[in-house]
């Protein structure tokens, strides 16, 4: 018996229908989904509902890198690194999709991002990277805009 | 297939996310991007101030800014400031507290000021403080 064949395979289907067979010992990663594996469905199709086929790659690719023990640290980084870049809307998914799925390591790594995005910009900048409309009213856009020029005096000096 | 942003370009992804997941990201964030992220929308404000209100202790100090000509306030107060509501009943360490700096805490809706390690406060500090009992305590 090759090595191949002792491995338990999983059926993980997305939301659109496809779907994906990986190593148990990667979808183990999946918390959320963990007990059904401990009930012994291997082999049996889980549906992934909230998941679309193209997060799903992601996650599974992620989760594949992560369980190669034969990765060192520096290449797990690199993969990190390269991994989030993607466009926002992927990042947002792939969020939510380790929420559900429950991968603390992945749901560490998004939101670490979209923190380091954030992190130093104006709320101009922030509005503007993410796409958020201006809710508030004139009086309270005149009270941050007064913050954030407060907040950001070294930088509105030079303006 | 396309993203939910590349369906609707203006549609704000962050603020789809589930409260839990805008809240750990907001907690990775440091107080002055807090501060600017609240600045955005009604709806990241209100997770500043809930995040904020678990904020344990914050130290002042007042810092001169040489270009313009006035002094600035250090981020926590800047932040406090903004979320004014939260500043009723403050706690915070001063072991660089500056004198000046209980101006920027000391305002009508304040009701309790709670100050811990304040054995280098000066004599000054504390005619601030006295003066703001004096001026806003009923009666």
């Amino acid at each position: 018996m090759s090595s191949t064949e002792a491995k338990k395979m999983v059926v993980l289907k997305s939301f659109d229908g496809v779907t994906f067979e990986v190593e148990e010992s990667v979808a183990v990663q999946f918390e959320s989904i963990r007990h059904m594996f401990e009930d012994n469905l291997a082999g049996s199709v889980i549906p992934l509902s909230n998941i679309k086929s193209e997060i799903l790659s992601k996650v599974i690719d992620y989760c594949k890198r992560h369980a190669d023990d034969t990765t060192d640290e520096e290449d797990l980084k690199a993969f990190d690194a390269d991994f989030v870049k993607v466009e926002h809307g992927t990042l947002f998914d792939i969020i939510r999709a380790a929420n559900y799925l429950n991968i603390k390591s992945l749901l560490d790594l998004t939101c670490q991002t979209v923190a380091d995005m954030i992190k130093g910009k104006t709320p101009a900048e922030i509005r503007e990277l993410f796409n958020i409309s201006d809710e508030f009213t004139p009086e309270e856009e005149e009270e941050a805009s007064i913050i954030t020029r407060f907040i950001y005096m070294d930088r509105y000096a030079d303006c | 297939m396309a993203s939910s942003s590349d369906q609707n370009p203006l549609l704000p992804g962050m603020k789809l996310l589930p409260s839990a997941l805008i809240a750990t990201i907001t907690s990775k964030l440091d107080i002055r991007s807090i501060q600017s992220l609240a600045s955005t929308c009604k709806t990241f404000r209100s997770y500043a101030a809930h995040i904020l209100s678990f904020v344990p202790t914050f130290h002042l100090f007042v810092r001169y800014n040489h270009i313009l000509g006035y002094s600035a306030i250090d981020e926590f107060v800047e932040t406090f400031i903004t979320f004014k509501p939260i500043l009723e009943k403050p706690k915070g360490g001063c072991t660089r507290l500056d004198d000046f700096s209980l101006d920027f805490l000391i305002h009508p809706s304040l009701q309790e000021l709670c100050l811990y390690n304040c054995a280098d406060c000066t004599r000054t500090c504390w005619f601030f403080v006295k003066c703001w009992c004096d001026f806003y305590s009923p009666g």
